[in-house]
């Protein structure tokens, strides 16, 4: 995520004003492909399956100010039809952005790749049974903005057991709201 | 890409990301894109 702009989610800096943060961020207010958006009304499609080879390895833990975003090394693969991403960050929303038939969860995963375009695999997470690397995650969290920590983390067992998906053309979620997102 | 099952960990571990973020997502935007697809 880019740290050049001040940006937040309240007041001045908030949603209402990110269209006009610099003209980096027009997508925001002018672009046609805008995310994050309701998932309902899907159609059934033959889309290609997402086959994910994440490492498990050194990772950084940051709080950037905006998020907790786990940056890890350059050697996981998300393979999507043809393309191949690479898998550079992750990081979590609360509530989630995506709403699924109007609906809010706690807290969104993005996991977010890179090749040409970047590749974004959103992941919902609810309260319910627990998870032991969300939960060693969760209590290396650095608490003041700009403080990290490291841990060995495998990101692959931070999805649920199925990989089925929904698929729309989006754009970044935080400034500056490219609308590069597969 | 949204995966459409979620994934399930202890509230205990949402809280500890809320108590630090909690309101940081950004509002749902117009549909207007072509088409949602979901995978069979």
């Amino acid at each position: 995520m880019r740290e050049s702009a001040h940006w937040g989610y309240t007041g001045e800096e908030g949603p209402d004003h990110w269209g006009k943060l610099s003209t980096d961020d027009m997508a925001c207010s002018a672009g046609s492909q805008q995310s994050p958006v309701d998932l309902t009304g899907a159609i059934g499609a033959d889309l290609p399956k997402i086959e994910i080879d994440w490492a498990s390895g050194p990772a950084t833990v940051v709080n950037n100010g905006h998020t907790i975003q786990i940056n890890v090394a350059d050697d996981s693969m998300l393979r999507h039809g043809a393309d191949s991403y690479t898998l550079l960050q992750f990081h979590f929303h609360a509530p989630s952005e995506h709403l699924v038939d109007g609906k809010a969860f706690p807290m969104e995963a993005h996991f977010v790749h890179k090749n040409v375009a970047t590749g974004g695999l959103g992941v919902m997470i609810q309260p319910g049974g627990s998870n032991d690397s969300f939960a060693m995650l969760a209590a290396k969290f650095p608490g003041k903005p700009n403080a990290e920590a490291k841990l060995d983390v495998d990101p692959s067992t931070l999805l649920p057991g199925a990989l089925d998906y929904w698929a729309y053309a989006g754009s970044l979620t935080p400034p500056p709201f490219s609308e590069v997102v597969d | 890409m949204v995966l459409r099952k979620p994934l399930s960990v202890a509230e205990v571990d949402i809280a500890r990301y809320t108590a630090l973020y909690n309101g940081n997502a950004r509002l749902i935007q117009p549909m207007n894109r072509w088409f949602l697809l979901s995978s069979q």
